[in-house]
């Protein structure tokens, strides 16, 4: 190698580097991390808490490297016993809710559109539960379908399966790993797939509608919210904010902050979240917490966390 | 240099140095991308258990459609490369369930496993533990839950019959709540007990079938002491066959473990569970006998004809009357069973209570039991846990008296009559059941004088009525244990536990029974009550390091057992309407009208085991126990029990691992030795007893003793193979062993100076043998599902050693060299002398005259001309060659159907009671076999001619038969309704309706009511019944 190129090489290094160099100068920002399928929402407060307030400096990790400290994690599941350090508190800013979905192709969508699917058939779908103790086999659906779902370990395959009374393990078929997105890419590549995901993902966000290649399982559901849930984004937000239907799970997301290492841009990111933020949830295709539990979550930052600096 | 620069070379593109600086750094960057793909993607992840979050070594991960994989290593750990992202991956191993995961970013990805539900992920229960399937070396099978949940049967024995290959269920007779006789892998020893060991719930109960006896002769049958446990208390049966499983029980563990765990509470809402059951019992064979006019006629052609019979009423005379109909009855059986079980994070408990109220086939004989159970378990905090299982029984049997063991005037019982079924059997069809007023007739012309007083005679259907054979046992079995995980992976456990059996015997026959008619009326009672109390400190430490995981366990014991007996017999009362309970109405009994006594045993014990696993597929079972026996003489009372076992999970090799076909391979090795010691207390010892001669005390020696007496060892090699294919839905496992027993506890013949049978270490025994069992899950669909299960095994028993290598003759059975425990010996029958055969070329009877045409004839082993004893030869043995059981359960929708077939192939049975009905008299009523008896018109070869000549004194093969058989011992079918209510907490209900056949059929060549025999002696047992019973099963 000439020393020409290799100049070259060591100053494109250089600027490389030095972009590193700069930013680890400037303000330390405030390194959020967890669930992926929430990043959409959480990347949109992001960038509108920044427009009003343009010193923040806020960074949503991909990745989370060793030894990063982090100082938000999302969480959207019910953590288990223990799952949380001590001074580890939660921190509640929106709720999503899982839809069974399957390939567009799928028979089984013909099989069960008229009645729809009983809470009691989902979850046979869904779940197997093995009984140690007994020699008989396991009970099976009587439809064929694969089952995709998350790892075991992650939010939206625990609050499916606590939803439910099961166990993480006991949600059957194909594990997928990286993110929620991608059980819709496995369900594409299978007509007989079914898997379940959150709005902002099952819609366009931006058209509203429902995603090509895809449909949702029929329910067994009443009479006037079964046409409301086959509308857009907007209708089934509305309808899902509105009415529990056992057959559809709906779960909080919120920011897992420790009281130890808190900060106070962390804490007015927070309130904004609480506040202005919220108004960016169906946007996203997330459901908003009930108006007690927004006040409560309200309180407790100002007790909590506020109170602190 | 790579393709690309060749590329680039070739085409001359390189051309300026412009370009040349341009061009570098694209292919730098293009060369960067290029590499990523073509170099591939790395994943690495991690493979954990689903449960114990801890790593799962030995994994396989490969890519779906692409070729190669990779194995995860010690810490879990694996990195595969990939063409491409996304990607399917398919992680496989032994024990758990395969999981397809795709990838659709290269990140660190974390796979949970969840075990599998198969017989390699189950938990076995191990002495003083539990071990994975997956990590046996030793022999052990289970009962499959089918057969604990559809063989309705009231005791434990019934589970086990055709359950597990190589044991061998025999039960004693029809009595209702009578023991079997229960051998795994043959019988080791020839005086000490051949049972296995019991340990319920950890407790180790060791209760063979003299342990309900309280010394009271005249009582028929026994009653089993394992009718403690209500059947459907029990959730687990394992059979510890090899001395690797079993070498942790020391000097108990020779004759193989049946390790029985009750049911449990279990976390969550509370269980009730509602059993009822009714049935009808009769006897599943009649006996073919003459009938009064046949009987009439045998009398007028071949005896003195008493009554004067003409030909005109011999044919008026009918039928008769049915003595064998009138002794037998359809019985009525009920069950009753309750359990409610619930718990929470901290306490479980089961609660259950059983009914069981069991009419025999034979007229007032049943039996009633009450049992009660308690379960209780709770964590006091983190780690501590302590809990308790109690269980108590009552139950009474009522039986049959007996002439066995009762001598006086002549003996009843050396003409065939052992009990009042059989001397139902014998009683001339021309003789009354009752009089014409409807009372018993007690006047049979025809009986001898031995069951005569003046005109006076036995009735047996009275005899059934109105005698007392009555067993009553009291059991209460308790154990409690503390646990305390004192750091992870080191648990120390106390375990104290008591057994209290009481039993009593009541017997009493008055002055107008069989039994009584000589002594004018008899009776006794007897109580005896063992204690025993088992104290067990054990120490147990689990660790995995890296590609090592060990499980260490060490332990002391402390058993003490007292028995404390006394019985008492009088005879002649002046008025026998309170039976039992007015004894001292009569006048003593015998030379020792009353007697009492006590014996202890104690047994101390140090144990010790270590399994050792290594890359999760190569296993080692090491144990020992030391066991020191105050049964033993006293410079032999300790001895060592060592033994090691070894496995390998063969298809987890890497040139297995790829073959999907093969789901589990395990070869499996063990050898060690263990002991016996059932043998009674002090039995060692030179022992002393009083009795009364002529109103006077007299000492005479008892027990011989034998201050050398010592532990009979076995020494134990096992080899086996489990394998499983499609998925586990077939497996099956074969074992090959050899069993040696040296010092065998033999009772010698007394010698010289000597009264009495003399214990001693003479004589080895040999069983080898080999066991198949397959399991296939043939139709496993949501509403239709179809199991079968089958096992066979076969062994062989010899004699390898006696004292000083002679044959020992026992009456009928002979101890030899090179023969089986429990052949019989006698002359070999030779068909019948025909009316032209030259007689003077054939061997002079017994009584050395020339055999006459209609005259046995057998065969002159020793070619002197003559039949005597000389000529006897072994006839065969009480051993089966072959054992196998087959069951299958058929689920259908709610329907299910559950078939168990059992069967033995190869055992002798030595008839007697056939041998005594075809040997006609002018008493006794005979076999229709006898219709065919050889007469000149009649050339029989089978039967020979009838006479009035005694019955030979030495036995012939034609009476031990071939009690070879196939039974179909349970078919069940049930219908399930699921869900179908709910009650006042809104839990679903769900009920289930049944109806059971036991005994439907026998395929046998056996000519006595059942082949099944106890002991191979068949004095007229107590007939085998044939059971319908219908249920009902709720549970909320």
């Amino acid at each position: 190698m000439k020393p020409t190129y290799f100049y070259q090489l060591l100053f494109s290094l250089f600027v490389y580097s030095s972009g590193f160099a700069a930013e680890s100068a400037a303000k330390e920002p405030i390194v959020i991390s967890g669930t992926k399928f929430t990043y959409p929402l959480i990347e949109k407060w992001i960038s509108e808490y920044e427009k009003v307030n343009p010193n923040a400096n806020i960074k949503l990790a991909v990745k989370t490297i060793s030894g990063q400290t982090v100082d938000l994690n999302i969480i959207a599941h019910q953590p288990a016993q223990n799952e949380l350090q001590p001074t580890q508190e939660i921190l509640y800013a929106g709720r999503y809710a899982l839809l069974p979905v399957s390939n567009i192709k799928n028979p089984l969508l013909a099989a069960t559109a008229k009645k729809g699917l009983s809470r009691k058939e989902v979850d046979k779908l869904f779940f197997e539960v093995v009984d140690y103790e007994s020699d008989e086999p396991a009970q099976k659906s009587k439809y064929k379908v694969t089952i995709y779902s998350r790892d075991n370990q992650a939010c939206a395959s625990t609050a499916l399966a606590g939803y439910f009374g099961h166990q993480t393990s006991e949600i059957r078929g194909k594990k997928v790993f990286g993110d929620d997105i991608y059980l819709l890419s496995a369900i594409r590549k299978d007509t007989i797939g079914l898997t379940y995901n959150n709005l902002g993902y099952l819609y366009d966000v931006n058209s509203r509608n429902l995603k090509e290649g895809i449909a949702l399982l029929p329910l067994d559901l009443k009479k006037e919210i079964k046409p409301i849930l086959t509308g857009n984004l907007d209708q089934v937000i509305n309808v899902l904010e509105s009415t529990r239907i056992e057959t559809i799970p709906v779960e909080k997301i919120g920011f897992v902050y420790s009281q130890q290492n808190a900060r106070k841009e962390v804490t007015a990111f927070l309130k904004w979240v609480l506040t202005d933020g919220q108004r960016f949830n169906h946007e996203k295709g997330f459901l908003n917490l009930t108006k007690d539990a927004l006040v409560e979550q309200e309180n407790r930052l100002s007790s909590k966390l506020l109170s602190l600096k | 240099m790579t393709n690309l620069q060749l590329f680039f070379r070739n085409h001359k593109m390189v051309s300026s140095f412009r370009f040349r600086k341009c061009g570098i750094l694209f292919l730098f960057t293009f060369l960067s991308l290029f590499s990523t793909n073509a170099q591939q993607v790395e994943i690495k992840g991690k493979i954990l258990d689903e449960n114990t979050k801890l790593s799962v070594i030995g994994a396989t991960i490969r890519a779906k459609k692409h070729q190669g994989g990779t194995v995860s290593n010690v810490n879990g750990d694996f990195s595969l490369k990939v063409k491409s992202l996304p990607v399917t991956l398919i992680v496989s191993t032994t024990g758990y369930k395969n999981q397809e995961v795709d990838v659709y970013e290269n990140e660190l990805v974390t796979i949970y496993l969840a075990e599998d539900v198969n017989k390699l992920s189950e938990v076995v229960v191990v002495g003083y533990g539990t071990q994975k399937r997956k990590e046996l070396t030793g022999s052990i099978s289970t009962v499959s839950k089918a057969q604990l949940e559809y063989n309705v049967a009231p005791s434990v024995d019934a589970l086990l019959s055709g359950a597990v290959a190589g044991v061998n269920v025999t039960q004693g007779s029809g009595q209702p709540g009578s023991s079997s006789s229960i051998r795994i892998r043959g019988g080791n020893s020839i005086n000490a007990s051949n049972d296995p060991l019991y340990v319920i719930d950890g407790f180790l109960y060791f209760s063979d079938n003299s342990s309900t006896k309280a010394g009271i002769k005249g009582m028929d049958g026994d009653s089993n002491p394992l009718n403690l446990l209500n059947a459907s208390d029990i959730e687990s049966i394992e059979v510890l066959k090899d001395v690797s499983a079993t070498a942790i029980y020391g000097s108990r563990g020779s004759n193989g473990v049946i390790q029985i765990t009750t049911k449990k509470g279990k976390k969550g809402r509370n269980l009730v569970n509602y059993q009822y059951s009714s049935g009808w019992s009769q006897s599943a064979n009649k006996l073919d006998l003459l009938n009064a006019s046949q009987w009439a006629r045998l009398q007028k052609d071949y005896f003195l004809n008493k009554p004067g019979y003409t030909d005109a009423e011999i044919d008026q005379l009918g039928t008769g009357y049915d003595w064998q109909g009138a002794v037998l009855r359809a019985g009525v059986t009920q069950t009753h069973s309750i359990s409610i079980s619930g718990g929470d994070e901290k306490s479980q408990y089961f609660i259950s209570g059983n009914y069981l109220n069991q009419q025999g086939i034979i007229i007032n004989s049943g039996f009633e039991r009450f049992t009660g159970k308690l379960n209780y378990d709770r964590e006091i905090f983190s780690g501590f846990k302590i809990g308790v299982n109690l269980t108590g029984n009552k139950s009474t049997q009522d039986g049959l008296t007996t002439f066995e063991g009762v001598n006086y005037n002549s003996s009843p019982f050396s003409k065939g009559i052992a009990n009042s079924l059989t001397y139902a059997l014998y009683i001339p069809p021309v003789v009354p059941i009752y009089n014409s007023d409807g009372s018993y007739n007690y006047s049979n012309p025809f009986e001898y004088a031995y069951l005569r007083e003046g005109s006076k005679t036995a009735n047996p259907v009275s005899d059934l009525n109105n005698s007392v054979s009555q067993t009553v046992n009291t059991t209460f079995l308790g154990n409690f244990y503390a646990q305390y995980e004192i750091i992870k992976g080191l648990t120390a456990k106390i375990s104290l536990g008591t057994n209290l059996n009481y039993t009593t015997q009541n017997y009493f026959a008055p002055e107008y029974t069989a039994l009584g008619l000589e002594p004018n009326g008899i009776g006794g009672i007897g109580n005896k009550k063992t204690e025993i109390n088992l104290s067990e400190f054990t120490l147990a430490y689990a660790k995995q390091i890296g590609i090592h995981s060990f499980d260490i366990l060490a332990g002391v014991t402390y058993e003490k057992s007292k028995t404390n007996y006394t019985s008492g017999t009088t005879y002649g009362f002046t008025d026998a309407t309170l039976g039992v309970n007015n004894l001292q109405d009569g006048s003593p009994y015998g030379n020792t009208p009353i007697s009492s006594g006590i014996s202890f045993s104690e047994l101390y014990s140090t144990l010790g085991r270590i399994n050792y696993t290594l890359l999760n597929r190569y296993h080692l079972t090491t144990s020992f126990r030391y066991d020191y026996s105050s049964r033993l003489a006293i410079s032999h009372r300790g001895n060592f029990y060592p033994s090691i076992g070894l496995s390998w999970n063969a298809n987890e090799e890497a040139f297995l691992k790829n073959v999907s076909e093969i789901n589990n391979l395990k070869l499996r090795a063990s050898a060690g030795s263990v002991g016996n010691q059932e043998i009674p207390d002090d039995v060692f010892d030179q022992i002393v007893g009083v009795a009364k001669y002529n109103g006077q005390t007299a000492y005479k020696i008892v027990n011989s003793g034998n201050p050398n007496l010592k532990w009979e060892t076995t020494s134990q090699y096992n080899i086996g193979l489990d394998a499983g294919i499609l998925n586990n839905r077939i497996s099956a496992t074969m074992d090959a062993y050899y069993k040696k027993t040296s010092d065998l506890l033999l009772l010698i013949p007394p010698t010289l100076g000597n009264e009495n049978k003399q214990l001693v270490n003479v004589g080895n025994v040999e069983n080898r043998g080999v066991e198949f069992s397959v399991n296939a899950q043939i139709i496993e669909k949501r509403r239709f599902s179809w199991s079968v299960s089958a096992n066979i095994a076969k062994n062989q028993n010899k004699i390898t050693e006696l004292a000083g290598n002679g044959d020992i003759i026992d009456g009928v059975k002979i101890l030899r060299v090179g023969e089986s425990l429990g052949s019989f010996y006698g002359l070999v029958f030779d068909g019948v002398v025909q009316k032209n055969e030259d007689v003077t070329k054939l061997p002079t009877t017994p009584a050395y005259t020339r055999p006459q045409p209609g005259d046995p004839k057998f065969v002159d082993t020793n070619k002197d001309g003559h039949i005597g004893s000389d000529d006897r030869v072994v006839l065969g043995s009480i051993q089966p060659d072959l054992t196998y059981g087959f069951s299958s359960t058929l689920k259908y929708h709610g329907f299910d159907l559950f078939v168990l077939l059992q069967g033995t192939h190869g055992n002798k049975v030595y008839n007697q009671l056939r041998r005594f009905l075809e040997s006609p008299t002018d008493a006794y009523n005979v076999s229709a076999a006898l219709l065919n008896a050889w007469t000149e018109t009649n050339p029989s070869t089978t039967v020979p001619r009838i006479t009035n000549v005694p019955l030979s004194s030495e036995l012939d093969s034609r009476y031990v038969e071939d009690a070879s058989y196939l039974r179909l011992k349970t078919l069940t079918l049930g219908y399930t309704l699921n869900k179908i209510a709910y009650v006042a907490s809104k839990v679903p209900l769900n009920l289930r309706f049944y109806a059971t056949v036991q005994n439907l059929f026998t395929i046998t060549g056996y000519k006595g009511y059942d082949p099944e025999i106890s002991k191979g002696l068949d004095l007229g047992a107590y007939p085998m019944a044939r059971t319908l019973l219908v249920g009902a099963n709720i549970s909320f």
